[in-house]
């Protein structure tokens, strides 16, 4: 099974708002966010910036985390709040 | 205590709400409510209309957890949040707080904390549409600063 991938904010009205990735053994978050940023030409700065969060089904994870098959990540830009 | 924050797409009827809020209250000597509302400028220029991104699922626990926190740092009874999300128009609310509590400081103390919190820590992400396009936005210093006088 792929990975579900969702760009909040700005980063979805960029680079399209959702995205598959086929999960290989051992993937991590950080591997994903990297074959992300190989796949949506010209995301590299948006995608890598030190502000970004990613949260695996709901739940903000560091890059280490590693994926299951079937899991959505949420790639978050900074809040802009209410 | 009743700690209530709920997301919504459509505009809250904040009059509605701070009715039913205040029925039947007893024992609180204090009901303080806030009503944030969208602008039709920002320092940027005219704002046609707002539209607030969220990820369904996470943006409602975030704003249960900011209401939560503010229930267990206040003396207060009872908290209730509504946010919207999605488009809204100059004028429409995007925010209602009440907060209800035996006395006035505590329901004062807590609805500003409240605010200043969704400001800044609430999982939204806002866009300002005008008529030199659109732009996205993210908490200005103030909202920042506003922030920082609550941190222990």
């Amino acid at each position: 099974m792929d990975i579900r991938i969702l760009l909040l904010g700005e980063l979805g009205a960029r680079f399209g708002r959702e995205h598959a990735l086929e999960f290989t053994e051992g993937l991590t978050v950080g591997d994903l966010r990297r074959r992300l940023i190989e796949r949506l030409d010209g995301s590299g700065p948006a995608l890598s910036g030190p502000a970004i969060r990613l949260a695996v089904d709901q739940t903000i994870v560091p890059e280490t985390a590693s994926l299951r098959p079937g899991q959505e990540v949420a790639v978050l830009p900074i809040f802009s709040g209410g | 205590m009743t700690v209530s924050a709920v997301l919504t797409p459509d505009p809250p009827d904040a009059a509605g709400e701070l009715r039913a809020f205040l029925a039947g209250r007893t024992g609180d000597g204090a009901v303080v409510s806030f009503v944030g509302l969208a602008r039709d400028a920002s320092v940027q220029g005219p704002v046609g209309a707002l539209y607030l991104d969220h990820y369904p699922g996470f943006t409602e626990r975030s704003l249960e957890s900011i209401a939560a926190e503010a229930g267990g740092r206040f003396p207060v009874s009872d908290i209730r949040v509504m946010h919207r999300c999605g488009e809204v128009a100059p004028g429409e609310t995007i925010v209602f707080v009440a907060v209800a509590a035996p006395h006035r400081r505590a329901a004062f103390e807590a609805a500003d904390y409240l605010m200043d919190r969704l400001k800044t820590e609430a999982a939204f992400w806002k866009r300002e549409d005008g008529p030199g396009g659109s732009r996205w936005i993210e908490p200005t210093e103030g909202d920042r600063a506003d922030r920082a006088r609550w941190s222990d």
